[in-house]
Order: C-alpha cells, then structure tokens, then sequence
C-alpha cells in the first residue's frame, strides 16, 4: 500500500508531522512481503503509529494486521493491546499524545505468538523492531515486552518506529533530525536497505511541533518585516510546507499591516501587537491582537477593522478567521489545515 | 528572506511607455517610497508599465498605491504566475481596471 516517490507512503494519507517510508529489497512500489505499518489520529487527537512485519510471510495476514492494530488503538488507545493484535511477527506500536507523551511497546519475537515472553529473539538481520528519538532520551533496547514505555518528547524532535535497525541507526537519525520528516524518512529507508538489511524494513517518524511562536512587537509598520521573518523562521521548524506557509505569512502580514494603520487611537501608553503561532493536531493557528482603540471608519482608505479588502484576502488565505474586539483590543484568530 | 524593497526606472522612449521595475518586499513601512517610485516613473504620463516579477511580498498596501496609479492612467501590471499577486490582485479588484501579463 505504498503510493508517492518510491516506497514513501503519500503523506495526504497520513497525520500532520509523520513520515512512512518502506525499504525493500527491490524497486517495486509495494512492500515488501508481510511488511505493514498504521498512521492515524485517533478520535480523541492522539496519533497512533505502528510498523511490523507478519510471521508468516506468505503476506496472507498483512493486509488485516493495520486494521487489527488500528481496531485496537482507536477501542484502547493501548500500544500492548494493539501488538496483541496485530498478530505474530516483529512490531512496534506508539500512541503519541498531548504534549508529545508517547507510550510505546515492542514485541521482538519473529515467529512465536504474541505472548511470547522470549528473549530478545533478532529481527532478519539487525535488532529488531526499535525505537529511537533524537535527541536520544533513553535506552530502548531493554523495553520489558508486553508493557508500555513512556518518553516525553522535547518540541521538535524526531521519534523513530523501526521494523529493524542497528548500531548506526541513531547515528543516522540524529543527522539528518533536522530535516523535513519525508526527507528525514528517505534517508533513513536508505540505511536500512539491502545489502546490510536484506529483507528491508517499513519505518514510521513523527516531528513533534515546535514550542509556539509568541512575538511582540511595536504596533509600527517598522515590526511588519520582523515579524514576517520570525514566522517565516518558526513555520520552517514546524515542517509547513512552503505553499501553506506563504498563505499563512501573508494573511498574518496583511493582518498586522491593518493593526498597525489603525489600532492607534488616543492611548496613553505605546500600542503593542502580539503575534502567536501554534500547531494542533492539524491545524495551523495563527492570532494577532493589539492592545490599542481602532480608528472609525472614515472611508474605503481608512475604514476601520478588518471589513473590505483585508478581510476579503485573509478569507482566501486561510480556513477560517474571526475577529474579537474590545476595550482591551482587538484579536484576529486565523485557522488553517496542514498535511504533512 | 525579507528583502528591502528596490526600484529601477527605464524611461519612456520611442512610443514605449515607461517601466517601474520592483524588487524585493513592500509593506506599509516602504509604501511611501512605491508611490514616489510611481509617480515618479509616470512622470505625469498617459501610461506606465510595473514590472512586479521580482517582488518578493506584498500586501493590500501595495495594491492601494497601485489603484492610485491605475485611477490616474493607464496601467500594466508584469506579474509571477506563482505566488499571491494573482490573488491580491483578483481579491482587490486591481485586475479590473488595470491589464494584467503574466509570466512563468
């Protein structure tokens, strides 16, 4: 069920800030037998990822252990209860959640069933199924089987779902963490490639969002290109593709732009704009408030808020938009969908 | 990148009217500096040809001093197929009283 550049799976099928990518043994655009994975968001906004590959190889379980797994996940939300099943075969399943807290579990196991407590028996050729985050946070190796493990992951960082790896595994990962999550997933596809992975591996990669953009600034035509730039900076580390991130910086200049002509009446203090920026599951969130009075309308040139042209282009840049004004101000709200 | 805003002049010449080329961004804090750039690239003529190709952002400030412009003669607008100018210039109404080439 591969589709897009070879072996990548097509991001419009996944949640924002994950990556799925299958290294196989040959060219083919499907995978590999008995590889699998699942990526879905789960009713209540958790993101559920997991990679494995079925015991028996013949592939006739394949396409039944996404749905087990994901039957499981969205009923239980429990890594353990969606590796029970997904059936026998190397697997690993994350749950991630609010804040990017991730309970995770692995089964190693490569042909016993599901409540094997065997040692960590190897996967085709490396360690097995693995989990790694960069930056590194804790051992995975030693994960006891049929529990959940927790890590808490820093904004921005990078967790990893193998079906396999080896010593070089973060290695890899750590370089190129700083990449966009498709091309972060190429490269390591790369390294688990035959000749030192022969059967190949299906990895799984989530980018947790960046800490939220929070900017102020003078409500002065002067801010306008610094805050541009920081956003343009902030929506590049949040992985925002260049398309929806144009859209959004327009929107938010254009916003800015019409707080900074008239939020400035009669205060005795400096009016202030403050710009925010954050990522929800999906959504793109932008607001701009400032802390002044609006001029009133006075005509076409100067008409107050946000009516005629303003309101009309940020309507076409983004999703949704509603503006809230008081005597404390006036905020703009902009929502937009992302994909990953 | 947020580029200071720059502006190149070729003058009337031989029937062809003159051109205002634009580069960089232009926001409320340079607008000023693109209305001198266009009255003075008109220097009072019947035509004037802005070669927008090379603007890196622009907003509705920019589009108002276009509709200036456009109310006073007879204007032409070079703009990138890609990006927002289409769009600005659609939403504003720009496109209906000025002639619009695209290119790429």
């Amino acid at each position: 069920m591969t589709e897009g550049p070879a072996g990548g799976v097509d991001p419009r099928l996944l949640p924002y800030g994950v990556a799925v990518r299958y290294s196989h043994p040959s060219a083919a655009t499907s995978p590999a037998p008995g590889l699998w994975h699942l990526a879905i968001r789960l009713p209540d906004g958790r993101v559920g990822l997991a990679v494995g590959r079925c015991a028996d190889s013949g592939g006739d379980t394949t396409p039944y252990a996404p749905t087990s797994v994901s039957a499981a996940l969205v009923n239980s939300g429990d890594p353990v209860a969606a590796l029970a099943a997904a059936g026998a075969g190397p697997a690993v399943c994350a749950v991630i959640g609010p804040h990017s807290r991730v309970g995770y579990a692995l089964r190693r196991t490569t042909g016993q069933g599901p409540t094997s407590q065997g040692p960590t028996g190897q996967g085709p050729t490396g360690q097995g199924p693995t989990v790694v985050t960069a930056p590194q946070l804790s051992d995975h190796q030693v994960a006891p089987p049929d529990s959940t493990s927790s890590i808490d992951l820093p904004p921005g960082s990078t967790l990893l779902l193998s079906t396999d790896a080896d010593h070089r595994t973060a290695g890899v990962l750590a370089d190129c963490a700083a990449e966009p999550p498709r091309r972060c997933a190429q490269i390591l596809a790369e390294a688990l490639s035959p000749p030192a992975f022969p059967a190949g591996a299906v990895l799984a990669l989530y980018r947790s969002p960046p800490n939220p953009l929070e900017l102020r600034v003078p409500a002065d035509p002067a801010s306008l290109a610094v805050v541009r730039e920081r956003l343009r900076r902030w929506l590049g580390l949040a992985g925002v593709e260049a398309e929806t991130a144009a859209d959004a910086v327009l929107a938010v200049g254009e916003a800015a732009s019409n707080a900074s002509e008239h939020a400035v009446l009669g205060v005795e203090r400096p009016v202030e704009l403050t710009v925010h920026a954050s990522i929800d599951g999906e959504q793109l969130r932008c607001t701009v408030s400032d802390n002044g009075r609006w001029k009133p309308a006075t005509g076409p040139a100067g008409a107050s808020h946000y009516r005629g042209h303003g309101m009309k282009l940020i309507d076409a840049l983004v999703d949704t938009a509603h503006v809230v004004t008081g005597d404390h101000g006036t905020t703009i709200e902009m929502l937009k969908e992302l994909r990953s | 990148m947020t580029e200071p805003a720059r502006f190149a002049v070729t003058p009337a010449s031989d029937g062809h009217p003159p051109v205002l080329t634009v580069a960089g961004d232009i926001d409320l804090a340079n607008v000023g500096e693109f209305e001198s750039a266009l009255s003075g690239a008109r220097d009072n003529g019947k035509e004037l040809v802005v070669d927008l190709t090379g603007v890196s952002y622009c907003d509705s400030a920019a589009v108002r001093a276009l509709f200036t412009v456009a109310a006073a003669t007879t204007l032409t607008m070079v703009v990138k197929r890609a990006g927002h100018i289409t769009t600005l210039l659609g939403i504003s109404g720009l496109d209906r009283v000025a002639t619009v080439i695209t290119e790429g």
